[in-house]
């Protein structure tokens, strides 16, 4: 996770967790200080959530892990340039390679 | 020999990074449908507009996912390009009910 998408996270949470808290009071004054108790969320509670909502989805999908290429070319391609060849078991046994037989392949293999 | 088994066979698909993308998504829409289900709990949601909430917010992500992870292209990151919009978007629907009803219940003095 970066920092940006930490910090948008946590801001997010915070907002959600005053929104929620603020739903609270309403309810409560509601309940306790009013006769007429079917007044629905304020409106600025309404959109303190909505914001505090999208910006965790922003986040946390500015902070996921980066997808991968799906085609195995560019996949294989990505993890060569790390050094980290998906067929570096094929690619490191010297000592089972015959060089000489190799070129004559090459060679037959060109006329 | 049909037409996609020969392109799968000249083009292969890596399966690890089928696996990883698909498990990137998945912990996207699990996260993030919990903190719907706050939202919705806190805006005292009823009945089906709670769970129009959740498509919406699903949708939502969506399109997230598609503009900053895909960058727009989700057919280099995904088999098909429905994947990015209809993978896994009911995985996080029992979580979404969970803290729904919760913080329904919590928001209320």
């Amino acid at each position: 996770m970066s920092f940006v998408s930490t910090t948008v996270t946590v801001l997010s949470l915070l907002l959600l967790f005053h929104a929620g808290y603020s739903a609270y009071e309403f309810s409560h004054y509601l309940k306790h200080l009013t006769v007429n108790s079917d007044a629905t969320v304020p409106l600025d509670i309404i959109a303190e959530t909505i914001v505090a909502t999208a910006l965790f989805a922003f986040g946390q999908v500015l902070g996921a892990k980066q997808l991968e290429p799906v085609s195995f070319a560019k996949w294989a391609k990505g993890l060569e340039r790390e050094g980290k060849s998906p067929f570096a078991f094929l690619e490191r046994r010297p000592g089972y390679m015959n060089v000489t037989k190799l070129r004559d392949e090459y060679a037959s293999a060109k006329k | 020999m049909d037409e996609k088994e020969r392109k799968q066979a000249i083009y292969p698909l890596s399966t690890e990074s089928l696996q990883q993308n698909g498990k990137t998504v998945y912990y996207i829409r699990s996260v993030t449908s919990t903190i719907f289900g706050v939202s919705a709990g806190i805006l005292g949601l009823e009945s089906y507009y709670g769970f129009l909430f959740y498509f919406g917010g699903t949708a939502f992500v969506s399109l997230l996912m598609f503009l900053l992870l895909a960058r727009g292209q989700p057919t280099e990151y995904f088999t098909s390009a429905k994947d990015i919009w209809t993978g896994n978007t009911l995985a996080g629907l029992s979580s979404f009910v969970l803290t729904w009803t919760l913080f329904y219940g919590l928001v209320d003095a």
